[in-house]
């Protein structure tokens, strides 16, 4: 897979505190993975992402986006064309008052021409399933399509990879699950890289990739599987795991080994007619 | 008699307009000294608009709000009474802090019920206390402090009034795991200890069955559901059809019926799955 962000010995410090946020940071993102970031509240999860996108640039090291460094200032725009970013507020990413003049924002300010834009839109409404809300005001919608739609926003740049800060933390089960849903379409669908951060393990459980940052540094990186193992770890840095598998592991204490591959209920109950 | 209760309380927004939605059609229900009370139901389900009537910020249309068997608007007193006597706390509480020190910020409830100089210093130190953070905060700007701490800040203003019912929507949104255990334990350990009741809105069904002692569940502004968690959690199916979500661990449980397996579907926690399990386990070892 080819190496698409690449973080290399980064370190990050808001310029009125004294501790370092990102602290020698080494990690890389690799094109078409869905890469889940965990960590609890002040791990430095969001600074990262914040650094993959040149809003906030590394104190020491350097982060390089798609070929670009995110120090160049020059780099900015081109980065920002590669990258799309979502947020956890529905209601701040929102400039439009019709639903697809605000997914058209970002390739007007383009220069695209109107066919190509229309086009773009249709394409960026239908795969987020917000198609046939095209003509709607934003703000009667509810928090799960009003992140749909500003998902839909950065399709139609064309971006080759979207990173989201907890875009479902203010969301209800529902809207978690829309917005859950059309990133794994975009994934599937058009191959998009995808880094999501997030507070939910649960939503952890179907990315490719898990990574859990604590302190400013990656204390794991891999699998759901490999990573979600580590449970006694994950606890003690403030996460937890998937309640499947805390079951699970429950239950071997007491001699019932379902394994450790049983991250979702699906996979807890097929384990469960082997015992 | 109960603390707080809701008769039949209407309430349309954009009344008169095209835009105009019930938001509640005749809710009635009484809230107990001293209870816990989880209150769930999707987006637009009604209960933030509930809440907000609970202590004043709205003013029903149809229907009455009695606090202590007094209704809340029938004098300008009684409207006060409630304004302190029910304490609101809204979503992301952290975005209304406003004072530029963590005192101030905690002191301007107390201060406005007209209390004395040394009462609100009382009041502050003891709200403050009661969230987990030590003096060493009092004289910082909240807006130097961490999301979770600002929250606790925010939470500590409404305590600083010795609210008797503490009103909270979606206390632990946005929070990692251990900022809401830590912020559930201190709501349960404030209800406790100081006998208040507390009404919490979630969307989280683990963080409600951890706590609430009775459960409310609302949709297309009725009450559908009353009861306590494991009356209405054992109806899993029918939540999941109001668009609502089931704890964790009675997925798995409704999972392993599904695929035939002889358990109960009213399981919530770890602990009570584990057991329940390995009866399960030890009913079939038996008959096997």
């Amino acid at each position: 897979m080819e190496k698409i962000i690449e973080f290399k010995n980064v370190s990050y410090k808001y310029s009125d505190e004294e501790s370092e946020v990102i602290n020698n940071l080494n990690i890389d993102f690799y094109s078409g993975q869905f890469t889940c970031v965990l960590g609890h509240n002040g791990s430095g999860k969001s600074t990262m992402a914040k650094l993959i996108n040149a809003i906030n640039y590394p104190s020491e090291g350097s982060v390089v986006s798609f070929g670009y460094n995110t120090s160049d200032e020059e780099n900015e725009i081109k980065i920002r064309q590669n990258i799309g970013m979502v947020f956890q507020n529905p209601d701040n990413q929102i400039v439009a008052t019709i639903v697809e003049d605000d997914v058209a924002f970002g390739p007007e300010n383009l220069g695209v021409p109107r066919d190509e834009i229309r086009k773009r839109v249709d394409e960026a409404l239908r795969i987020v399933d917000m198609y046939d809300y095209r003509l709607h005001e934003p703000h009667k919608l509810s928090g799960g399509q009003k992140q749909r739609v500003a998902i839909a926003g950065a399709i139609a740049m064309q971006t080759k990879c979207i990173v989201l800060d907890e875009p479902t933390a203010m969301l209800d089960p529902k809207g978690r699950k829309e917005v859950m849903n059309a990133l794994q379409r975009l994934k599937n669908e058009m191959g998009m890289t995808i880094i999501l951060v997030t507070h939910f393990m649960d939503e952890a459980v179907d990315a490719d990739r898990v990574v859990v940052m604590n302190d400013g540094v990656v204390c794991f990186d891999g699998t759901p599987q490999e990573v979600f193992a580590h449970t006694e770890e994950l606890k003690s840095i403030g996460l937890s795991v998937p309640k499947p598998l805390e079951l699970a592991l429950e239950l071997k204490k007491e001699g019932y080994d379902l394994g450790e591959a049983v991250l979702t209920e699906e996979e807890f109950s097929e384990a469960f007619k082997n015992l | 008699m109960s603390v707080l209760s809701v008769k039949n309380l209407k309430y349309e927004y954009s009344k008169g307009t095209p835009f105009q939605i019930g938001a509640l059609k005749g809710v009635s229900v009484d809230f107990e000294y001293g209870e816990i009370v989880g209150v769930i139901g999707h987006t637009g389900s009604g209960k933030s608009t509930l809440l907000q009537h609970l202590n004043g910020l709205l003013k029903p249309e149809h229907g009455e709000i009695l606090f202590e068997d007094e209704n809340i608007w029938s004098s300008k007193e009684s409207v006060r009474r409630c304004r302190f006597g029910v304490g609101l706390c809204f979503q992301y509480p952290e975005h209304q802090l406003f004072e530029s020190t963590v005192f101030d910020d905690v002191a301007f409830g107390p201060k406005n019920m007209g209390l004395s100089e040394n009462e609100i210093k009382e009041r502050v130190l003891e709200a403050v206390k009661f969230v987990g953070l030590s003096e060493d905060y009092l004289q910082k700007s909240p807006f130097d402090l961490s999301g979770g701490e600002k929250r606790r800040v925010a939470i500590a203003g409404v305590i600083s009034m010795k609210p008797k019912v503490l009103v909270l929507d979606e206390p632990t949104a946005g929070l990692d795991p251990v900022g809401k255990n830590d912020l559930l334990d201190l709501i349960k350990f404030y209800n406790k200890s100081t006998g208040s009741t507390v009404i919490f809105v979630s969307h989280n069904m683990d963080d409600v069955a951890l706590i609430a002692d009775r459960v409310l569940v609302l949709s297309e502004g009725n009450i559908v559901m009353n009861g306590t968690v494991e009356a209405v959690y054992s109806r899993g199916e029918e939540l999941l059809e109001l668009g609502l979500d089931v704890p964790e661990i009675t997925r798995v449980f409704l999972k392993l019926r599904e695929k035939g397996f002889d358990v109960p579907s009213d399981v919530f926690t770890v602990q009570d799955g584990k057991d329940k399990l390995i009866e399960f386990l030890k009913r079939r070892g038996n008959n096997g």
